[in-house]
């Protein structure tokens, strides 16, 4: 009885939800299930990285960097350094070595056809374990950059 | 026992669906920060692995590369000869935005290597190989 009679009271108001709704929450939730939704599947967790593969500056394309560059040969049968073939971890070493002269010195990968990227990218990372800064992909049929 | 039930009977109203409202937004605020929102994918693409450090740049052009050797450029299927031009045009606007090149792993070197020369041609200087981290396999 006495709370039907003051119906400010705290008791009364939950009694009676629909005084109290001024802005019913049911649409707000309808709005943040659509964009729950809309976050849900536009986004994407893959976490992807890159090879940084620049090219020279122009007008640096037949300059001294160039001149004895490192040159590897990717085949189907395996990989080809300074006319031999050789394994990865041998590569790395010759890298290496040639690279403790010149640290500056281009390392030019070049892939024969039907070489998958993944095996070339696989070689790409070798030459960046061995300290190779400045790397490039580089076409057998056009020696150009 | 009785008290509980009498309490969740009188809050019948919006009041049941606060908890719920919680964690919806709590999901929605998961998504929004841990997400990163993607355009449009014309073919799928699965990247070569690479132990490779580098992260991959927002906001540049991104040049897809399908296994089959057919090519899309921010997700609208180009052809190689008209690609160049495209790219350039993207170029002049803002020479020094990087390109993305997202190839797939299976697909053939050489291929990447040609599309790689058609946007030197267009005047690209920063290009970047999109890679996967290989622990993410």
């Amino acid at each position: 009885m006495s709370t039907a009679a003051t119906p400010r009271s705290f008791k009364d108001r939950i009694g009676t939800p629909r005084r109290r709704a001024l802005v019913s929450l049911t649409p707000l939730i309808d709005v943040v299930f659509i964009l729950l939704l809309f976050f849900m599947l536009a986004s994407s967790f893959t976490n992807l990285h890159s090879i940084v593969l620049d090219a020279p500056a122009q007008g640096q394309q037949s300059s001294p960097a160039l001149q004895g560059a490192l040159l590897v040969d990717v085949r189907l049968d395996g990989v080809r350094f300074a006319g031999q073939y050789v394994g990865l971890e041998e590569l790395t070493q010759r890298v290496k070595i040639a690279l403790a002269d010149d640290p500056e010195r281009r390392v030019l990968v070049r892939p024969a056809a039907r070489v998958s990227l993944q095996d070339t990218v696989r070689i790409l990372d070798a030459m960046s374990a061995a300290g190779v800064t400045r790397l490039s992909l580089m076409d057998g049929s056009a020696p150009r950059f | 026992m009785r008290f509980s039930r009498q309490h969740r009977a009188r809050n019948n109203g919006d009041e049941s669906i606060l908890p719920l409202t919680n964690v919806v937004f709590l999901l929605l605020i998961f998504f929004m920060l841990a997400g990163q929102i993607t355009g449009p994918q014309p073919f799928e693409i699965d990247p070569p692995r690479s132990q490779s450090e580098a992260k991959a740049d927002g906001g540049a052009i991104e040049v897809q590369l399908a296994p089959n050797g057919a090519l899309a450029l921010d997700g609208e299927p180009i052809e190689i000869d008209a690609l160049t031009d495209a790219v350039r045009t993207r170029l002049d606007a803002d020479n020094d935005r990087p390109i993305r090149l997202k190839a797939d792993g299976a697909g053939d070197a050489t291929r990447v290597v040609t599309v790689m020369q058609a946007l030197r041609d267009a005047g690209a200087t920063k290009l970047r190989l999109i890679t996967l981290a290989t622990d993410s396999e």
